[in-house]
């Protein structure tokens, strides 16, 4: 029985990446007040992050629901495949509780739900890595394993151009004295545990990104690289390049962070997605 | 008119010879505080000795005690909570071990009073990571060898430590180059002389002679008496008062009697023409009229303490959960406290240049933290000390990461993290102490030469990591040489922190001409607040 990989849109993978490796992506809501788009489908990056600094009010997020996962699981299954379903992590969103519950509606079939600790490439990354092994023909087991190991060797830092929206949105906890407007501070963060955590503080935006350069040759070498975006192509296509040589054979994923992880990231995000080649 | 001589002291006679060596060094107070290497306005080394002085004599438990080893116990300990600056800090911990050597004793004959040197002499050793010979501790340390082993009667005694000490003190020049470059004394070592010499005068029943001799054009007017006037923060309660008297044949010896008849903390000093006032009471009104009624009063600031005191409890354990770390940082400025909260210091404590916090106003400071742990940025290097004083008084677990400038300990805070342990906090934030370098566009107060560059006064310094870049006619200038010197490259961050002094226009032209002279270099502008400093400068 071939293995097949569910995740959601949360993970930011590009859609062409996505289709190749038959990775299904089962989106998030997003809403503007009363208006629901479906992430990834209804509504894009580019128009998200248009609407975005003219919106009144903070767009808000939601968890794809169980029937939605219901859906997938039922086709995936009567085709005849086992599946992976890995997700954005369990503290970050309920998007993992809609997949263990639709797990457990639908009753049937092999259905393995895996929490990946991590948000935008650092969710799309293992489940690539995952579908790499599903194509080779790799078991539910195998696959799984595989999955696990990515889930413990993946790291994730950004840099956000401001904290407005991960703290309106509920995403981190502590944050006073994070930023400082009179110092033009940008935080770096970083996910651990499947949460959110301030990791430094750096003067201006030029130097957080030369930081997270450091970090990422700090870190190396890398099974693979991704590189997350808001809103700036250039300023990401600049980092995939520079950091490229740290991955050897695999080129750079570059994924722009869509609306579900938009929604709280805010304009300006930037960062990586580090899957480290031994398990840490 | 020498008195029948004493063959031992006890706790009541101690504290009668401490008094008159803190009343020596009162009236000395301006000339040593002008006996600064540098032609800045900075830590005051007089006015910081005086408020360590003043506080081990205002000890709650010294009046009690009727043996010398209690009375010195209790000075060396309201010593330690007032110690104020280096000088301060080393003073206090010379009491420490002066109260050592006097352990048991009721009445302490001439060895006792050897010994207490001695081990005055030892812990000031100790309390300083690098002694340096030609400053006070050397001069303590060799009116204490000048005694060792000498059994006559207390004055003589003392008398011996005393002109070895002058001998020492006229020694430093030689020991430190710096020193013979300004022309001065050390000013540390100089108040040690002046609080034996009103300790022997006492003994010897005269009135204490010193001869200081102030640098060439050292400004003993305005500039210290800013810097002593705006010592307003203390741990009494009431208002604290300050103010000049100006006339003729004015008394400053009765005014301060009358003073400390109706006010705490008194310091008073001057001459005929010109009597400053530092005064701590509930009413400051019988205060200013005593002033009043013998000349003109000028420059008065009264502050109300108790509303600071309060307004500062109130900000800071306002509830909410225990920290695990808390940032207590020192800072002197509107601009430069709101940076510091913003970026997460959880307690500021006011002071800085001229104005250095007691040990005291640290513990406080570090008790109010509501945290388990508490991480001390100084950001001053003569409050570096007095806060490795305060983290040893404190309750609290406490570190200091021993910040040098505002600029290092903005860096230092940034690299914070409240989810971080002490231990790696206390690691990073050293670390980051060494990715800026810090500089300073200042005024000289008086006519110098650092370095072999001369500098005259009026004329604008520029400091880099304490070195001097250069002097020059404009504050334009001198920051140009100054950016200059820290060689920026390409990406490097220039942050201007413009003082009370520099307007906003003047800091953004300042702003574009380093732009222009370094294409490449980032800088900005920020509103730092500081006075005496036209900027403060970090590069990174």
């Amino acid at each position: 029985m071939s293995v097949r990989i569910v995740t959601d849109s949360a993970g930011d993978l590009p859609r062409e990446t996505a289709e190749q490796l038959d990775i299904t992506v089962v989106p998030v809501t997003v809403f503007f007040g009363e208006e629901a788009y479906l992430d990834g489908v209804e509504m894009d990056a580019e128009t998200f992050f248009q609407r975005l600094p003219n919106s009144p009010q903070l767009p808000r997020t939601s968890q794809p629901s169980v029937a939605q996962f219901v859906d997938v699981y039922t086709k995936l299954v009567d085709e005849g495949h086992d599946i992976l379903s890995v997700h954005v992590s369990g503290k970050l969103s309920g998007t993992l509780n809609s997949a263990r519950l639709a797990r457990e509606e639908f009753g049937k079939g092999n259905i393995e739900v895996l929490d990946a600790e991590g948000a935008s490439l650092g969710v799309g990354l293992i489940a690539l890595e995952a579908a790499r092994k599903a194509q080779a023909g790799g078991s539910l087991d195998e696959v799984t394993a595989a999955a696990q190991d990515a889930v413990r060797s993946m790291r994730v830092f950004f840099v956000l151009d401001t904290l407005e929206y991960l703290v309106k949105g509920g995403r981190i906890s502590k944050t006073q004295g994070l930023v400082g407007g009179l110092l033009n501070v940008k935080p770096i963060l970083h996910i651990t545990d499947g949460e959110v955590h301030p990791f430094q503080r750096v003067r201006s935006r030029a130097k957080a990104l030369q930081r997270i350069r450091e970090l990422v040759r700090e870190g190396g070498p890398y099974a693979e690289i991704g590189v997350l975006y808001a809103t700036d192509p250039d300023e990401a296509a600049a980092l995939a390049s520079d950091v490229a040589d740290l991955a050897p054979g695999m080129p750079v994923v570059v994924g722009r962070i869509g609306p579900g992880i938009g929604a709280h990231a805010g304009p300006g995000a930037v960062g990586v997605a580090l899957r480290q080649a031994s398990p840490a | 008119m020498a008195t029948e001589q004493r063959t031992t002291i006890d706790g009541p006679a101690l504290r009668g010879l401490f008094k008159a060596g803190a009343r020596c060094l009162e009236a000395n107070v301006d000339a040593i505080n002008a006996l600064n290497v540098f032609p800045v306005p900075d830590g005051d080394t007089g006015i910081n000795m005086l408020l360590t002085m003043q506080a081990s004599l205002s000890s709650p438990d010294l009046e009690a005690q009727r043996d010398v080893a209690g009375a010195s116990r209790a000075i060396a300990h309201g010593a330690m909570l007032g110690a104020r600056g280096n000088s301060g800090v080393i003073l206090s911990q010379f009491l420490k071990g002066f109260a050592a050597g006097l352990n048991e004793v009721a009445a302490g004959d001439g060895a006792a009073m050897s010994r207490a040197l001695a081990g005055a002499a030892s812990a000031g050793y100790q309390a300083v990571g690098k002694p340096v010979e030609g400053t006070m501790l050397s001069v303590m340390r060799e009116a204490a060898e000048a005694v060792d082993g000498a059994d006559e009667e207390p004055h003589l005694v003392l008398r011996t430590a005393l002109d070895a000490a002058v001998e020492a003190l006229a020694r430093t020049p030689q020991q430190l180059p710096v020193l013979a470059e300004a022309g001065v004394v050390d000013a540390g070592g100089q108040g040690v002389v002046a609080i034996l010499a009103g300790i022997v005068a006492e003994l010897e029943g005269v009135e204490p002679e010193l001869t200081i001799t102030a640098p060439v054009g050292a400004a003993t007017g305005t500039i210290v008496s800013q810097a002593f006037l705006e010592h307003a923060e203390g741990e009494e309660f009431g208002y604290c008062t300050q103010f000049v008297i100006l006339g003729e044949q004015l008394d400053p010896e009765r005014m301060r009697i009358a003073v400390e008849a109706v006010a705490e903390s008194t310091v008073v000093v001057g001459d005929e023409r010109i009597v400053r006032v530092h005064a701590h009471a509930e009413d400051p009104g019988p205060l200013l009229s005593l002033g009043a009624e013998v000349g003109i009063l000028d420059q008065i600031n009264i502050q109300n303490m108790d509303l600071q005191h309060t307004e500062f409890r109130q900000r800071h354990t306002s509830g909410g959960e225990t920290a695990n770390v808390a940032v207590i940082a020192v800072a002197r400025g509107a601009g430069f406290e709101r940076i510091f909260r913003e970026l997460g210091a959880a307690v500021v404590v006011r002071g800085g240049q001229t104005m250095n916090p007691s040990a005291a106003e640290l513990v406080d400071a570090a008790a109010n933290a509501n945290a388990r742990h508490v991480v001390i940025l100084p950001n001053n290097s003569n409050i570096v000390l007095t806060a490795q004083q305060a983290s040893e008084l404190s309750a609290r677990d406490c570190s200091v990461v021993a910040s040098k400038s505002m600029p290092q300990g903005i860096a230092a805070l940034l690299a914070f993290n409240p989810e971080a342990d002490a231990e790696g906090n206390v690691a990073s934030m050293e670390g980051a102490l060494a990715s800026v370098m810090s500089g300073e566009v200042t005024t000289a107060v008086r006519s110098t030469s650092i370095d072999g560059v001369p500098v005259s006064e009026g004329h604008q310094i520029a400091l880099l990591d304490d070195k001097l870049v250069c002097a020059n006619e404009h504050v334009s200038d001198a920051l140009l040489a100054l950016v200059q010197a820290a060689e920026p490259e390409h990406g490097t961050l220039v942050t201007l922190y413009r003082g009370e002094s520099r307007g906003a226009d003047e800091a953004d032209a300042d702003a574009d001409a380093l732009r222009a002279a370094h294409p490449g270099t980032e800088v900005e502008v920020v509103d730092g607040g500081q006075p005496h400093y036209h900027y403060l400068v970090s590069v990174e």
